[in-house]
């Protein structure tokens, strides 16, 4: 047999292999070494992106065409990385100090990891719903990894209820586009609806049952009702990993549905991404002026931001691709320092994560405060920040695929949306500390990556070009 | 051909009905009884397919397994004493406009439905035709070699929900008095016995 064969997908089996290694070893190590497995994990991820990357040679199919490793697949694969391996590192102190750390957890992030791999690099439905399937698996078993705690409870079983419903839905989706064309392969649908110059209504259902699917999986309004209680109830360091990695694995499937098998279909297609984004960045900026919990607050801010990103998706070709991994990129980056921030604030608070408990956060913490402040400035995208960049590579691709009246919708919404930013930066900054403010002990891993995560928003304004030959390059499909 | 057909409808109409029951029932029980019944008749069909082994699969896992497992936990719940609640009516009018619409939907996709010319050929195998071999070998060919990948993915979710499963509900307690094998056999005589001379009338402290 020719190993060779295998060799697109080495990320994927030598990250199998670092789970099974550690599913052995941790059932028989202490519970005391649990930390230890933190780390196996991270460096499993990193070393599976060295992996990837050093062993990519362009395009490359595996496992009977099932399987695509091609730039798109590959720079997703780096941001998914990015975001479990922040996650896992987030986790850390936050297991440590309330002594709960498992082995289990970082081993079902790595499995999860392994499901989000495939779905960008699936080029047939089946394997997008098995890898679909074992990312998502393993995020309800997260959600509700405090089982002893009501509220992660629930989102647990919310999350697992509502997931069930959307997998049913892509699905049958999926058995529309299977019987019209007779094959679930990404390819053969292509080809088979492009020799076709009419667009039977089978298939347009199923693409909107399909779309629909995905839609839940990223949180996309009107399929956004799972993401408030599911971002509270998870513990923050899991809500930190959702916000992350799922949303980016999610997007990249959007991409490549919309450059393959969706491509002869587009018109259709770019109708229903367009009404999703409109309706996501309403939700997104109205819903969330009403909230007073942090990790609600930041649920709907990342519903706003899908609906950016699906705006630039709607614009479709290079260009719609390229902004939205522009946009993922920079969101992963925001996510991470904002998740630290919260970690470090909520420590002593969990499970009521209250906008007052930032109140003069200026003055407890004064670095994770200007760090914070400035991560709120760039996710409502005001100019100097890198946040304003992002919006604005999606809003040109927009605009080159005459969809201004969008564009100017999407303002709107980002004006409307920076009240709320602005009105946490007013709490930390002016408001008097509520009563028996605790002094702030956070780890020095969340302060390291709160700044990094705010230089980087800096360092990517001043020098904004490898961020944008990424996206470039990621966006290049053939 | 037309007792097929008959036996397809009867199959069908079954499996449909009983499928509403399943949601429907307000006894869990019985729930569970009609679904072994939709199994039963799903695998009727499959029968009538020629799909053989999935038939047989569907009754020995399914119904067999996964059914009867059901059964013993929805058994064991104390179901009087949850209490309960009519949701039926609160969610009516938004399930009725919901379902309708996706039923106006289907009926339009239905009513116009076609395949693409060709698309019989793009299926990578063509449905068994129950002559040349048994679908067992058939599905064995391919899905240890075409489908290698989703097969592959298929063990991993797997171990996702056993992993899952135990992390949800294993609970280490302490104060339980635990076997502890090598302390057992390892167990020296004369650690655990000992010869106390009692003086008459005063006891003995251990």
């Amino acid at each position: 047999m020719n190993l060779a064969l295998f060799l697109p997908a080495i990320a994927e089996i030598f990250l199998a292999f670092a789970a099974l290694v550690v599913v052995i070893l941790g059932a028989f190590s202490k519970p005391s070494t649990a930390t230890g497995w933190f780390y196996v994990a991270m460096l499993a991820i990193v070393f599976s992106l060295i992996l990837a990357v050093r062993k990519y040679t362009g395009i490359t199919m595996a496992f009977d065409r099932m399987f695509i490793q091609d730039n798109l697949a590959l720079a997703f694969k780096c941001m998914i990385g990015a975001g479990a391996f922040l996650a896992l590192a987030l986790s850390i102190p936050y297991f440590t100090r309330r002594n709960a750390a498992k082995f289990e957890y970082p081993l079902i992030i790595l499995l999860a990891t392994i499901g989000m791999f495939g779905m960008v690099s699936a080029q047939d439905f089946l394997g997008l719903y098995v890898s679909l399937e074992l990312q998502s698996l393993s995020l309800y078993v997260l959600a509700s990894f405090h089982r002893d705690d009501r509220l992660s409870a629930e989102a647990g079983l919310k999350y697992f209820f509502l997931g069930a419903l959307s997998s049913g839905i892509l699905l049958y989706g999926i058995s529309l586009l299977y019987g019209y064309t007779g094959s679930t392969s990404y390819i053969t649908i292509a080809n088979t609806l492009a020799a076709h110059e009419v667009v039977n209504p089978g298939v347009i259902i199923g693409l909107v049952l399909v779309l629909c699917g995905i839609g839940f999986k990223v949180a996309a309004a009107p399929f956004h009702m799972w993401a408030p209680d599911v971002y509270q109830g998870a513990p923050t360091p899991v809500t930190a990993l959702f916000a992350m990695a799922p949303k980016a694995a999610a997007i990249g499937v959007i991409c490549r549905l919309i450059s393959s098998p969706f491509a002869p279909v587009f018109e259709q297609t770019q109708q229903i991404l367009v009404a999703l984004s409109i309706i996501s960045m309403a939700v997104g900026a109205f819903a969330a002026i009403a909230q007073r919990n942090v990790k609600r607050l930041m649920a709907y801010s990342s519903i706003g931001h899908i609906g950016f990103i699906l705006l630039s998706l709607a614009a479709g070709g290079q260009a719609g691709i390229n902004g939205a991994i522009f946009y993922s990129v920079i969101y992963i980056i925001m996510s991470a320092g904002s998740f630290a921030t919260i970690l470090a604030v909520y420590d002593a608070h969990e499970g009521d994560e209250q906008t007052a408990y930032f109140s003069g956060l200026a003055k407890r913490h004064p670095v994770f405060a200007a760090s914070f402040a400035a991560l709120l400035l760039s996710m409502a995208g005001i100019p100097p920040f890198v946040g304003f960049f992002a919006k604005v590579a999606v809003f040109t691709a927009a605009v080159q695929a005459n969809l201004t009246w969008l564009v100017v919708l999407g303002v709107l919404f980002s004006v409307v949306s920076a009240f709320y930013y602005l009105r946490l930066i007013k709490i930390m900054y002016f408001d008097a500390p509520f009563e028996d403010a605790a002094v702030l002990t956070p780890s020095r891993l969340w302060v390291f990556i709160a700044v990094l995560s705010a230089l980087l928003n800096l360092a990517l304004l001043i020098y904004p070009a490898p961020l944008s030959q990424f996206a470039s390059w990621a966006s290049q499909l053939q | 051909m037309i007792i097929a057909d008959i036996l397809f409808y009867v199959f069908a109409t079954i499996l449909l009905l009983s499928a509403m029951v399943v949601i429907g029932a307000r006894n869990a029980v019985h729930s569970v009884l009609f679904l072994i019944l939709a199994f039963f008749n799903a695998a009727g069909i499959f029968v009538l397919l020629g799909a053989e082994y999935v038939a047989m699969l569907l009754v020995i896992v399914y119904v067999g397994a996964v059914a009867v497992l059901f059964l013993f936990v929805v058994m064991m719940l104390d179901i009087a004493a949850v209490k309960r609640v009519d949701l039926r009516r609160k969610h009516l009018m938004a399930g009725t406009v919901v379902g309708a619409a996706l039923l106006a939907e289907l009926v339009l996709v239905f009513k116009s439905w076609t395949s693409a010319e060709g698309a019989r050929d793009n299926a990578l195998f063509q449905a068994m035709d129950g002559q040349s071999i048994g679908s067992a070998q058939a599905l064995g060919n391919i899905l240890y070699t075409n489908y290698l990948y989703p097969f592959q993915v298929s063990g991993l979710i797997l171990l996702v929900a056993m992993i899952g499963a135990i992390t949800l509900t294993l609970r280490l307690r302490s104060g339980i008095r635990r076997q502890n094998n090598n302390a057992q056999v390892t167990r020296r005589p004369s650690e655990s016995m000992g010869i106390i001379h009692v003086e008459s009338g005063k006891g003995v402290e251990l």
